[in-house]
């Protein structure tokens, strides 16, 4: 969508360089103290916060707020206004100023919090941006290459967006007071730098290194290894013999075991690095002839929630193949196309095994054991001359 | 004179019969042919009434084909499967193809027997149903039987599954069993007997397995000289051909005497299927003739004995011998035996013509040995008009050779012993005896890992047999296993165990023990160099399922005959 960025729009960018801090900017000089809660995300929608439509701040964006408090002795009336600076370092480039603005003279002993709606284009409250002459200062062709790309991407382009602010002494006890503030700062210098790291949560990367798939394995505690661009949660569920996919598994049963190499609230990290062996504290143990998928799940912090950037579920086996190793070696006696379909059936990235659970090994329409097996193997490979089809059909 | 008889069977394969396949449109009703028809056989199109079918009527999903008592139909699908309806039978076919994919295939029985084998394909499955029962199948040989109360399914090779349409059980009916599904609801398996795959065995041969429409043609003769071959006289080679039914177009008869290289042609006169050539007497030389016919039944030349001038047939040229001059006279005769060509085993009448013998004479004895014994033995000739006649047992007359001189008594006063010839017992005449070979056992069809059974009928011998054996041994199997097969009458029978009856083939030789205790071996070089018969290949199927690395299943399909 294509929209013009105006003042209030840039004013805009600003709160959402604010409401992308995540630390608590604390300015304190003697009077004042400023607090900001706000959340940190590696992709940010600037849609949620801008109302492109009227190109106004959002003036509904909840959980954002910076709260200022009078230190010392209180007063009945504590008349400031705030300067804000934003610079923009976008990925690859160099620091850059966008703007500086004041807002209008308040009593912050009346309005000890400033909210998204103070920024809004047409805000009738008691704070708003100061309209006066040398009041709002920007950074032009920045501002022009920064209105481009929000017209091509809805979310905030990534770099560092960095945040000075601080309290100043109002001019007068004149909220309509439009000359440029040079009072002095009642608190200190609060500077913040929020990372926005990706331009969309589909930037973020999760790869599995290991198992690969198909792999199988004969032990019950395996290693897995990935490689991702952001913290994750890795996750092993059984496929049973109904499950026609991976996907299926994922969908159609309870995990046996979940990670995550990240904090969530009360829940702190339950390991940390791009590895995971399988625990001996799991919820469930890897068993022999079952198959599994492992997926890990890259987390992005967005102002919509966190997104899971999931990787490609990989099925790994719990066997150890005897059958398989069995055919292996007759097979590789021989020369010919049912070596070589076979030898298709066995690598990457058919991996076929052969699978007990579903059924059994038959000759001739009856079941035979893996001893039967085994001699019959041992029989046929006696008899070089022996001419032996191999298909592989569908089940 | 006896005559008779080699009898030769020839079988010749005269071509092969291809049937035409129409190309596969996309997507429309299957088609197939009714490829042979015995008697009567009805079709029917979904639109149309009955009508006679005759080989090559096509089928569409929707026909109709039944089968009269004493009937039988043979429908040939493209791929290859095959339908054999057996008499009063009555089955709809269904199905739908897209391009050369089957996607469907159904056969219907009201009620009937019916013989299938059907190919493999790689994912639609051959349906079989009727009212009680339905039936699965994929690359499977066997029958299906319905009848009012009850359905049989008979798998002869392959995995079928197996469904009681009244209750809906199913189960898999495997190799060698029977599914048994009845109008109450119940669904067995048992083994299958051997009346219902013996009829699966013949309907299989009604088919004529993947060449139906196989002819062969069979050239069957007996051989004779008549007279016996004796040196400066001549001999008619006869061919009797009477009993085929072959329109034989002429005979060539090839000959020499044995020793020589060449062979001298001559063009046999040819009558009722009966071959005649009569061999001038300068042409007729001890100790033999070599000889074999060249039979022209159209563009082709049967060769006969088969191996042509490579291994002709022998027979013996007798030749006159003397005695020494003792007292008052010199004897000398021509020896004859008939049958000619000698067979062994078989009676030989020995005839001596002393009519020009000049005293009077009192006894004419045979003695004869096999070839290797010391001793010989005595036959005392009937003597009439001079002419001394007598019969060597079939017993004593074996390969290599008999040999042989006669004892002349005169009827003088010092019943004078003149042999003949002179030097017969320390250097007796040879007759070249053929070895025994026309003892062949009569293997039933053999078919890997299933019991074979085998008879040897030894009627055609002029002996005592007391004993038969069958030694055998699968194809490279170091050591030969004997079976004692049981006589009767003229026939001994047997049975070869299931383990020893193996794809590609099974060696034997067979050993005959005669009431005097002596052993024949045929061939007589059996041990090292054994005859052999051709075994029926089963396929075997050893399947093992499987997941890839994405959960799907495949199965991998080992196949091969044995």
């Amino acid at each position: 969508m294509k929209w013009t960025m105006n003042k209030i729009a840039l004013i805009s960018i600003v709160f959402l360089a604010v409401v992308l801090s995540y630390s608590t900017a604390s300015a304190q000089k003697n009077t004042v103290k400023a607090i900001l809660d706000f959340q940190m995300y590696d992709v940010a929608y600037l849609t949620d916060f801008v109302d492109i439509k009227n190109n106004q701040l959002n003036p509904n964006i909840s959980g954002v707020s910076l709260s200022m408090s009078e230190v010392g002795t209180p007063r009945p009336e504590l008349w400031v206004c705030v300067y804000v600076e934003l610079h923009i370092q976008l990925r690859g480039e160099a620091d850059q100023e966008l703007m500086h603005v004041y807002t209008n003279n308040f009593d912050m002993i009346k309005n000890p919090v400033l909210a998204a709606n103070n920024f809004a284009q047409g805000s009738s409250g008691n704070i708003h941006i100061r309209d006066g002459l040398g009041t709002y200062v920007e950074n032009g062709p920045l501002r022009k290459r920064l209105e481009d790309m929000a017209a091509k991407n809805p979310t905030a382009p990534p770099g560092k967006y960095t945040i000075k602010m601080r309290v100043q002494s109002a001019t007068s006890n004149n909220p309509n007071d439009r000359g440029v503030p040079n009072t002095s700062a009642i608190s200190d210098d609060a500077v913040n730098t929020i990372t926005v790291s990706f331009s969309t949560p589909d930037e973020v990367y999760v790869e599995i290194n290991d198992p690969k798939d198909g792999s199988f394995f004969n032990n019950l505690a395996p290693t897995f290894s990935w490689t991702s661009s952001s913290p994750v949660r890795v996750s092993v569920y059984e496929a049973l013999s109904t499950h026609r996919s991976p996907q299926d598994a994922l969908t159609g049963g309870n995990p046996s075991i979940v990670r995550q190499n990240y904090d969530i609230t009360g829940h702190p990290a339950d390991f940390s690095g791009n590895s995971l062996t399988y625990p001996g504290n799991a919820e469930r143990k890897l068993e022999q002839n079952k198959a599994y998928v492992l997926q890990v799940e890259g987390r992005v912090v967005t102002n919509r929630g966190d997104l899971m950037r999931t990787s490609k579920p990989i099925v790994f086996r719990i066997t150890d193949d005897k059958v398989g190793q069995m055919l292996d070696n007759f097979l590789n006696t021989f020369s010919g196309s049912a070596t070589a379909t076979y030898s298709t059936l066995r690598s990457d990235p058919m991996n076929w095994v052969a699978w007990a659970p579903y059924g059994n090994i038959m000759l001739d329409g009856n079941t035979i054991t893996e001893t039967d097996l085994q001699s019959l193997i041992n029989d046929l490979a006696s008899r070089p001359d022996l001419k032996i089809q191999l298909g592989v059909e569908n089940q | 004179m006896l005559k008779k008889t080699v009898v030769i069977c020839v079988l010749v394969l005269l071509g092969v019969l291809s049937l035409g396949q129409k190309t596969q449109q996309d997507k429309k009703d299957i088609s197939a042919y009714i490829v042979k028809v015995i008697r009567d056989v009805n079709m029917k199109s979904p639109t149309t009434g009955w009508q006679k079918a005759i080989p090559l009527s096509k089928l569409k999903s929707g026909y109709e084909v039944q089968t009269d008592k004493g009937s039988l139909a043979m429908i040939l699908f493209a791929d290859q499967s095959k339908l054999i309806l057996r008499e009063k039978s009555i089955v709809t076919i269904k199905g739908e193809v897209q391009g050369k994919e089957i996607l469907s295939r159904s056969v219907h029985m009201d009620r009937g027997n019916m013989i299938f084998n059907v190919k493999k394909a790689e994912t639609e499955q051959f349906r079989f149903s009727s009212p009680i029962s339905v039936a699965s199948i994929r690359g499977t040989e066997g029958g299906y039987n319905t009848g009012s109360n009850a359905d049989l399914f008979t798998i002869a090779s392959g995995l079928a599954e197996f469904t009681n349409s009244i209750s809906g059980r199913s189960t898999s009916v495997s190799t060698g069993n029977t599914g048994v599904a009845d109008s109450t609801g119940d669904l067995k398996v048992r083994k299958a007997n051997k009346k219902e795959l013996d009829n699966i065995a013949s309907g299989s041969a009604l088919g004529g397995g993947q060449t139906p429409s196989t002819r062969t043609v069979a050239v069957s003769g007996s051989i004779n000289f008549d007279p016996s071959p004796s040196a400066g006289n001549t001999t008619t080679a006869k061919l009797d051909l009477s009993q085929t039914d072959t329109v034989i177009s002429s005979v060539n008869f090839f000959y020499r005497t044995k020793g020589a290289t060449s062979f001298t042609q001559g063009a046999m006169t040819l009558e009722n299927n009966i071959a005649s050539f009569e061999i001038p007497a300068a042409k007729v030389e001890s100790p033999a003739l070599e000889y074999y016919f060249a039979i022209n039944i159209g563009s082709r030349t049967l060769m006969l004995p088969t191996g042509g001038a490579g291994s002709p047939g022998s027979v013996t040229v007798s030749k006159a011998v003397s005695s020494a001059t003792s007292g008052v006279a010199t004897i000398t005769a021509t020896p004859a035996f008939s049958p000619s060509p000698i067979r062994s085993f078989i009676n030989i009448q020995s005839t001596l013509d002393l009519s020009s013998v000049a005293p009077k004479l009192n006894t004419v004895t045979l003695k004869y040995r096999r070839s290797g014994d010391a001793a010989f033995k005595s036959l005392a000739l009937t003597l009439s008009n001079n002419v001394a006649t007598g019969t060597v047992p079939g017993i004593d007359v074996r390969s290599p050779a008999v040999e042989y001189y006669f004892i002349i008594k005169l009827a003088d006063s010092l019943n004078t012993e003149v042999p003949l010839p002179s030097d017969g017992p320390s250097n007796p005449i040879s007759l070249t005896v053929p070895p025994l070979t026309r003892i062949t056992p009569d293997f039933g069809p053999l078919k890997s890992k299933s019991p074979g059974s085998v008879s040897v009928n030894f009627s055609s011998l002029q002996a005592n047999v007391t004993a038969v054996s069958l030694f055998y041994r699968k194809q490279d199997e170091p050591t030969f296993t004997e079976l004692i097969l049981t006589p009767s009458g003229q026939v001994a029978t047997g049975q070869i165990p299931a383990a020893k009856v193996r794809y590609p083939r099974l060696e034997y030789y067979t050993s005959l023990r005669f009431d005097d205790g002596s052993t024949v071996i045929i061939p007589q070089d059996g041990p090292s160099n054994p005859m052999v018969t051709s075994v029926q290949s089963i396929q075997r199927e050893l399947r093992i399922p499987g997941q890839t690395g994405s959960l799907q299943k495949k199965v991998v399909v080992l196949k091969w005959n044995e």
